[in-house]
């Protein structure tokens, strides 16, 4: 279940329960694109409750932050949990857009 | 929290523990220091867990001082495992400082709470000021090849398509790297974003990582070890030039020429205007991105042109998002196959961070590279 909430300017997608991979992205992928119909250029993705995020779904981060940025928007992933964020340092994601921890 | 006694058990436990770490730490900074950017990741993290369990042991006894200073060595390692702060000179040195700080006060601990650490927090402060911070789009600093390893340490460039050569074969992340940490170092990896899309349109089935990885591995190896096609692999020269190591035999892999065939070959066909009777001629990559995929193509184009008589051959890099190892190998083996013949290649209007690309590989050495 994927939580889609409005907070003033900026749009928040919270995963809830889900890993962020192959099988759950669609549906983010499509929550996203409401945010960004809606007219929100800014998007946080909250993983307070997603444990493991593969390739499928940095490549779903990637792109929403490639079209938010179209928009002159961005894109903040938060409480990536310990694992998550090493991957992500790993590839280098956090000099693209901002990856923070609990 | 109240003082530690001097007969507290849990605090000479603590101390005998922090005399281990901090026993070879030195080492291990010091062999940070002169590895420079391709260090070690396994020697950062064991020096991040040492300041870790000082951190954390103190806290428990109650050195607060001890506690603070170990934080923010830990705070200072993680810049330098996360690539945001490199290990030099100056950097170590304060590294170095806080640990001996540490051991003093460890020496004294009774007191340590009341002692005066100040010193090696400016100093911190001054190094971190310098780290960057996440910044949308720019990439990090270009990998400096003057600090690459001599010896029989061989550096390949890799192109991983992550969902397909990876998660596609039911692998993780985690595992592929962890593998390539066995065998040597990862010295710096990049994202293709655009590799990934946008939100509009069909999602994309894949993810480009390109990897800068150190290893003694040497080219015959390296394929089984990171399983992907030998066209995706580069071997980084001295210099920076990368060769693919597509249509290598085993034996050494040569510096200058691709192992592609060279540009000559049967058939003729000009294309474009030839200005002022000369043999200059500029061409435009079809599609936007000059990789693998698209690459025989353009060898082709090139080829026909060469044996057309042309012999300055330009290539208008406006339209070209995306560059991977083999469009490298490609101009490379142009450029080598025009100067037998008396000629030459350039690249131009190249964006931004394509420039970088080629400048951050040396590229600018060999053929003329230039921007919009």
């Amino acid at each position: 279940m994927i939580q889609l909430t409005r907070e003033d300017d900026k749009a928040v997608i919270r995963p809830e329960g889900e890993d962020v991979v192959a099988s759950s992205a669609p549906e983010i992928r499509s929550k996203m694109r409401v945010a960004l119909e809606e007219g929100f250029r800014d998007l946080v993705v909250d993983l307070v409750n997603v444990r493991m995020v593969d390739s499928v779904g940095i490549g779903l981060l990637i792109s929403a932050h490639n079209s938010l940025r179209r928009r002159g928007g961005r894109l903040a992933v938060v409480h990536a949990s310990k694992d998550v964020l090493e991957l992500f340092h790993m590839m280098r994601i956090h000099q693209h857009f901002n990856v923070s921890g609990d | 929290m109240e003082e530690p006694s001097l007969d507290d058990e849990l605090v000479q436990d603590y101390l005998a523990e922090c005399r281990e770490h901090l026993a070879t730490i030195d080492i291990d900074v010091l062999a940070l220091e002169e590895a420079g950017t391709e260090f070690d990741e396994r020697t950062v993290n064991r020096i991040f867990r040492a300041a870790h369990s000082i951190k954390g042991g103190a806290g428990v006894c109650g050195l607060v001082k001890i506690r603070d200073l170990a934080h923010q060595l830990e705070d200072a390692l993680d810049l330098i495992r996360t690539r945001r702060m490199q290990p030099t000179t100056d950097v170590t040195s304060v590294l170095l400082l806080g640990f001996d700080q540490i051991r003093e006060l460890l020496g004294n601990h009774r007191e340590s709470n009341q002692a005066d650490t100040s010193e090696f927090a400016a100093a911190l402060a001054a190094l971190t000021a310098d780290a960057p911070q996440p910044e949308d789009g720019q990439p990090g600093p270009a990998f400096d090849w003057s600090r690459q390893r001599k010896g029989s340490k061989r550096t390949y460039l890799i192109e991983y398509n992550l969902i397909g050569d990876i998660q596609r074969r039911n692998k993780t992340n985690r595992e592929v790297f962890r593998n390539l940490l066995e065998c040597g170092t990862i010295v710096e990896t990049a994202l293709d974003l655009d590799s990934a899309g946008t939100l509009d349109g069909e999602p994309s089935d894949r993810l480009t990582l390109h990897l800068i990885y150190a290893t003694v591995l040497d080219p015959e190896l390296i394929g089984h070890l990171v399983e992907v096609p030998p066209e995706r692999i580069g071997l980084v020269g001295k210099d920076g030039a990368v060769t693919p190591l597509a249509g290598t035999a085993a034996g050494p892999v040569a510096r200058t020429a691709a192992p592609h065939s060279p540009l000559s070959s049967e058939g003729a066909e000009a294309v474009g205007p030839l200005p002022d009777g000369g043999s200059q001629v500029v061409i435009r990559p079809s599609e936007p991105a000059v990789v693998a995929a698209t690459v025989p193509e353009l060898r082709a184009k090139m080829r026909r042109l060469v044996e057309a008589g042309v012999r300055l051959l330009v290539v208008d890099f406006g339209n070209v998002r995306m560059v991977d190892s083999a469009g490298i190998g490609l101009l490379l083996s142009a450029h080598s196959t025009l100067c037998k013949l008396g000629g030459r290649l350039s690249v131009i209007h190249a964006s931004k961070e394509i420039l970088r690309l080629l400048q951050s590989m040396r590229m600018h050495q060999h053929f003329s590279v230039s921007g919009d």
